[in-house]
């Protein structure tokens, strides 16, 4: 290819495409990688994303407001086991399953709500949304944090019921918990995602315990056997179901772009 | 290079920016509007945190959305209300914003301090920013937009709350910074923009109405800007029929600037060169030929005149 190239300039022919340099082979593969890079670009999976930005910001920036949240998650803690200590004075089983099952999202509820209930109305959304982690990218972290910590706190919480009560088979507490929680935060995160309006948000969010109490009370005796009823494997779908809705939620969160009127 | 193309904007059905096209390369742009304009509308699409009802806006030949977190690690954006967490240090809040901006620990640090000084607030890093003043708050918020060395640095009205020295030293950092990078600002002072701006852009109507260098800005009035002295008899009825651009009272009369459109001027009138409020003043005046009210006072400072200034 050289040798021809020479030959035509030394022959002083007109110029044509070859006599163009070659480049060599890396400056080739370099190319190729930026071109390849340009049409198909490669975003990083979620979890690899989501561990560089926990890497980046650190618990101190991802938490600003710690001291609300540890606060909110106290409070909440101290509620439930208010409630719990008047359940078991007077409650059977399968109306303890039934507690399990309606209570274990409401510290996940307590904490999620109020971040997002102010995140638009925040003075520094403007200035957050314009940096490379934006505010719902940083939202997205934050509530797998959040449902996480739950979690752990839920089972504390259900272990205690257990040893306290002798009546509630652990295993099967920690299901009814786990998948409650999961399947609340799937509808939770849907609703903040597509609900139009605030209403609707909120409505989404309003639907679990209405609709868990609603039944409680309407069926007292059908809602108590449901829960205590159902096989474990079918919680345990529950739970791989919504936590699997959850984390897409949360990934959703990432290319977030709110609807501004 | 920044580009809008064919971008509109609306709000519901309320047109507030209608198929505006402009390009920005390196250098300082002025976007030169009365309140109400549609400036910020246009800055937060600039910013990525808008997107246009229509059009598209690309840098570097890419449209804003595709590039997402790779444009805003070029940004450097100041809005016009620029939010802070009140029990902050400026240097907490700055090392926060640096760490979501994406810059490791060491770089943050550095560059928070080497930024709260340049704003001269180095002395008062260490503050709590609830017991700053309005000018304070701004410059934090000039400092943070310039964390990450942005390449794109949109600045909405950054001016508000400084007193003169600060602004006459934020001008001058302005001019440094658009040697390298693009800056737009927006503005509804005039004297901000004058010096500073490679280019002005003047908004109305939701179009961009003129982009031009302050010098070909200006000559959007030539050979029709004149001054001339009015007596009290008179001044009402010379202020119907021209546009009037300032006045001063005097011992015998008025001191008008004024436009007009006439081929031939009066003996007594003395033509003058159109300055950049002159154009800002005559683009923006209203139906009745007055020009906004908050812009007439910074020509002439208040009390130089018998009478005062009037509108």
């Amino acid at each position: 290819m050289k040798s021809h190239r020479n030959n035509r300039i030394r022959s002083s022919a007109p110029s044509t495409f070859d006599d163009i340099d070659y480049p060599d082979e890396r400056e080739i593969r370099l190319h190729v990688a930026s071109i390849v890079e340009k049409a198909l670009p490669v975003r990083p999976s979620f979890p690899a994303y989501i561990g560089g930005m926990y890497r980046q910001l650190g618990f101190r920036h991802l938490f600003r407001d710690l001291t609300e949240i540890v606060f909110v998650l106290l409070l909440g803690l101290g509620i439930l086991v208010f409630m719990a200590l008047f359940m078991l004075e007077n409650a059977n089983a399968d109306s303890l399953y039934a507690f399990i099952f309606i209570v274990s999202p409401l510290l996940y509820l307590a904490v999620s709500l109020i971040f997002f209930a102010d995140l638009r109305r925040r003075d520094t959304y403007q200035v957050e949304m314009a940096c490379r982690y934006n505010v719902y990218q940083l939202a997205s972290l934050r509530m797998l944090t959040f449902s996480a910590v739950c979690l752990v706190l839920n089972a504390g919480f259900v272990c205690w019921i257990a040893l306290t009560s002798g009546q509630v088979d652990l295993l099967r507490g920690l299901l009814l918990s786990a998948s409650s929680l999961f399947a609340f935060a799937a509808a939770f995160l849907y609703g903040m995602l597509r609900g139009r309006t605030a209403a609707g948000r909120y409505a989404t969010v309003g639907l679990w315990p209405l609709l868990n109490a609603g039944l409680w009370i309407a069926e007292p005796h059908g809602y108590r056997v449901l829960l205590s009823g159902v096989p474990i494997y079918a919680y345990l779908g529950l739970l791989l179901l919504g936590a699997a809705i959850y984390v897409g939620q949360a990934r959703e969160l990432i290319h977030f772009r709110p609807k501004l009127s | 290079m920044l580009i809008v193309r064919a971008a509109s904007r609306r709000y519901g059905d309320d047109p507030a920016l209608e198929r505006l096209d402009l390009e920005f390369q390196n250098g300082v742009y002025g976007l030169l509007a009365p309140n109400g304009a549609g400036k910020t509308t246009l800055l937060k699409m600039l910013a990525g945190l808008l997107p246009p009802s229509e059009g598209e806006i690309l840098y570097d030949g890419e449209p804003l959305a595709d590039l997402d977190e790779k444009y805003r690690m070029k940004l450097g954006y100041l809005p016009q209300r620029f939010g802070y967490y009140p029990g902050d240090t400026p240097l907490k809040y700055m090392q926060y914003l640096a760490a979501i901006k994406g810059m490791n620990r060491k770089e943050a640090s550095e560059r928070s301090e080497l930024l709260l000084d340049a704003v001269a607030l180095g002395e008062a890093k260490r503050r709590k920013m609830k017991t700053f003043s309005g000018g304070m708050i701004q410059r934090v918020g000039i400092a943070q937009a310039l964390l990450n060395d942005p390449r794109v640095l949109i600045l909405d009205e950054p001016t508000a709350g400084l007193d003169p020295k600060e602004r006459g030293r934020f001008r001058s950092l302005l001019t440094q910074l658009g040697r390298d990078r693009i800056v737009i600002l927006s503005t509804h002072v005039v004297s901000d923009v004058e010096s500073a701006a490679n280019e002005i852009i003047l908004l109305k109507d939701g179009r961009v109405f003129a982009k031009d260098k302050p010098e070909g800005i200006c000559l959007m009035l030539a050979g029709r800007v004149y001054e001339t002295k009015i007596g009290d008899a008179e001044a009402d009825a010379f202020r119907e029929r021209y546009a009037i651009l300032a006045e001063r009272g005097e011992p015998d009369g008025w001191r008008m600037r004024f436009v007009s459109e006439a081929e031939s001027a009066l003996p007594q009138w003395q033509a003058v060169q159109p300055t950049l409020e002159d154009v800002f003043l005559y683009v923006y005046r209203d139906a009745e030929g007055r020009a906004p009210e908050r812009m007439l006072f910074p020509r002439e400072p208040a009390g130089s005149g018998k009478r005062g200034e009037s509108v």
